[in-house]
């Protein structure tokens, strides 16, 4: 009988057999095409020791965090396997299985957007469980704690880590706490998850006089022609069809709104997010409240338009993720010169 | 008599299905409309998330529906393309895994030719023959010879059919999936708007939505604007006038070209009632046998992929398992892989 492992969650494909006197792994870097590669290298290997799905005695995998489709590859062929021959299922952390047993590692994978996927272990012991955090945060970790090995592919970091037998810690898994009672049920482990809920509570409210600060030091990082202060009070005290709404995480501004309500039609102003908090649901809570607004008005609001610069395609894209149609280009919108995106969404009533 | 299990999950729904012959055993789809429609649309990864959360459950229910095992196929089938890629992958590992894990061979089926198949659960085909494919992804007219030989002699230039009835949906204010909203609405409603016939290129087949789609939201934003009441029945009315004319008359049009015996509707949007009218009105009585396929063959599901790799097994055309997904494979390349 054998142990069959998997993983497929960054760039590298890994199949090994282990058995009372077999060990043979297979491993090599493939980028995008573990989804060709992954069963055929099984099926392979298989056949190189004659064996049938008979022998197959348990099966170890990875879950992620990593690249999603990655997981899902590895993570998929392990749940079908260890279903359909009802044979026991090991599943660990993609970090996990990188990390040096000798010694206390920090373990990194590239999570895109200068983040990483980081989790700490001391030996076989979990200090840090699985999660992101900023590439800058992960280097002054390092620095702090000379005792941690870096491990994992850290060239992204311009470091290099510790390159562990990856197999035998796939192997290693093999034990009460990483068994999965029913295989059919499995999931990957995803983290950056934009889907889910936000990882901390945000709290959305109207603008009072005491956020200015904050919101001018928003203002200030995130738009090329920013409202000046006075321009700010006018919005907030002046102005009759202004909104304005913060989003605070631990009663500290990270975002706000500022929009129009003009008969049935409603215009976004200004939406930014603190740099360090983009990507974490605070705009989806803003336009949460502008479109919660816009429907509880008397005189219904049917539609919310917005001009967007055309260089802004994270906007863009944000804006298209939550039902907005471009509808035109407004040529030359901007002072500098630059043209404009006109997007437009209808708010559903009822 | 071949015995196949199929597996689909090129979109929002993960789906197996057991085929021993001419007998669906089973028929399983787990669909996930639920989730894509507070988001107006299927989001790729949750869908392919969802797939990864459910294949083994619908795997499951095929065998105990069909009361049989793994090792009683002859062969494993799997939609490998067209479709959204991370969706694909999903249900690519699990067959490649069923086929290695016993034995059997791998049998890759394109999807669109499931929707054609999938006619045959109703009646036989008949050559030459015209498949009009009009779904969320595609909107084609397949010229077919004979059995398994597809050509394609019109495509969208641009959206399909389906997506923009999604899109106009969504700017009425209506919810998703688009179809059966604005087709009921429709039926209540006059054609009142102005919205412009679609231009496509050289060739008289190809087909164009986005134009259509564009104009139906510049005009419902002008009438907002100038705070005029929108009547939802009439713009359906409207915009489903349009969008399907383009269709029947292109059908029509190749039909006496290509000198077919029979027409065969497949696809999502073949769901669509006033389309069905359309067709039965242009076709009944002439020359050329219509075939409509019943309502769940209409959506996507695995017993279609079953009975195009029934053919395929005859043919033997089988794939080794280092087989790939392919998001943008082509009807008439269907062996080529």
């Amino acid at each position: 009988m054998i142990d069959l492992v998997l993983d497929s969650s960054d760039k590298d494909l890994l199949v090994g057999i282990f058995g009372d006197s077999i060990k043979d792994v297979v491993s090599y870097s493939c980028y995008q095409r573990q989804s060709e590669l992954l069963v055929y290298e099984i099926d392979k290997l298989m056949d190189k020791h004659n064996l049938t799905r008979k022998d197959i005695a348990s099966v170890c995998v990875s879950k992620g965090p990593g690249s999603y489709t990655g997981i899902r590859i590895a993570l998929t062929v392990a749940k079908i396997i260890a279903f359909s021959l009802n044979i026991p299922l090991y599943v660990g952390s993609s970090l996990e299985i990188l990390r040096n047993r000798e010694a206390k590692s920090l373990i990194v994978s590239n999570a895109r957007g200068k983040r990483s996927y980081v989790a700490i272990y001391d030996r076989d012991k979990e200090i840090l469980k699985d999660c992101i955090k900023e590439n800058v945060e992960v280097l002054s970790m390092l620095e702090k704690d000379p005792s941690l090995v870096l491990c994992g592919d850290a060239t992204y970091l311009g470091k290099e880590g510790y390159k562990a037998d990856v197999a035998s810690n796939l192997i290693l898994l093999k034990d009460e706490a990483h068994h999965v009672k029913n295989p059919m049920e499995v999931r990957p482990l995803y983290l950056k998850d934009d889907y889910a809920s936000p990882l901390f509570k945000i709290v959305v409210r109207k603008m009072l006089p005491s956020d200015l600060d904050e919101v001018m030091a928003i203002e200030n990082e995130c738009f090329k022609h920013p409202y000046d202060l006075k321009q700010m009070l006018y919005e907030m005290n002046e102005n009759p069809v202004s909104y304005l709404y913060v989003a605070l995480v631990d009663n500290k501004v990270v975002g706000f709104i500022d929009f129009y309500v003009t008969f049935n039609s409603s215009s976004i102003c200004q939406i930014a997010t603190k740099k360090e908090y983009r990507n974490k649901g605070v705009a989806n809570m803003l336009l949460g409240q502008m479109i919660k607004d816009c429907e509880s008005k008397e005189d219904p609001v049917e539609f919310i338009t917005l001009e967007v610069r055309k260089s802004n395609e994270v906007a863009q894209k944000f804006y298209k993720k939550h039902k907005f149609e471009e509808i035109t280009t407004k040529k030359s919108y901007y002072d500098d010169g630059e043209d404009a995106l006109y997007f437009v969404r209808s708010i559903i009533n009822g | 008599m071949a015995k196949i299990l199929a597996i689909e999950s090129s979109c929002d729904e993960t789906a197996v299905a057991i085929l021993d012959g001419d007998c669906l055993k089973a028929n399983v789809v787990a669909t996930q409309i639920a989730v894509h429609e507070k988001f107006g649309g299927v989001m790729p990864e949750i869908a392919s998330r969802l797939h990864c959360e459910n294949i083994c459950f619908c795997l499951q229910q095929a065998l105990d529906e069909s009361k049989m095992k793994f090792e009683d196929m002859d062969a494993i089938a799997v939609t490998r393309g067209p479709g959204l890629i991370g969706c694909l992958h999903v249900g690519l590992q699990a067959a490649k895994t069923l086929a290695l894990l016993y034995k059997k061979p791998l049998i890759p089926v394109h999807h669109l030719a499931g929707h054609i198949y999938a006619n045959e659960y109703v009646g036989k085909l008949k050559f030459p023959l015209l498949c009009v494919v009009v779904s969320g992804g595609n909107t084609e007219l397949v010229y077919m010879k004979e059995d398994m030989d597809f050509k394609i002699i019109g495509e969208t230039n641009d959206d399909a059919i389906g997506e923009c009835y999604d899109k106009v949906a969504r700017v009425l204010g209506l919810p998703y999936p688009g179809g059966v909203p604005i087709d009921k609405h429709a039926k209540l409603g006059k054609h009142t708007y102005d919205l412009p016939s679609p231009h496509v290129s050289d060739n008289p087949y190809d087909f164009s939505y986005s134009g259509l789609k564009t104009a139906v939201i510049n005009l419902v934003n002008t009438l907002k604007m100038k705070g005029e009441e929108i009547n939802i029945d009439d713009m359906a009315k409207s915009f489903q006038d349009v969008a399907v004319a383009q269709i029947v008359n292109k059908a029509v049009m190749a039909a006496k070209e290509y000198n077919v015996k029979q027409i065969v509707l497949a696809g999502g949007v073949s769901a669509n009632s006033y389309l069905r009218e359309q067709m039965k009105e242009k076709f009944d009585g002439s020359d050329v046998e219509l075939v409509i396929p019943p309502l769940w063959c209409t959506t996507d599901n695995a017993a279609m992929i079953a009975k195009v790799a029934s053919h395929l097994y005859k043919m033997k055309i089988f794939a080794p398992l280092d087989l790939g997904v392919d998001p943008n494979w082509k009807i008439d390349h269907y062996k080529e892989f």
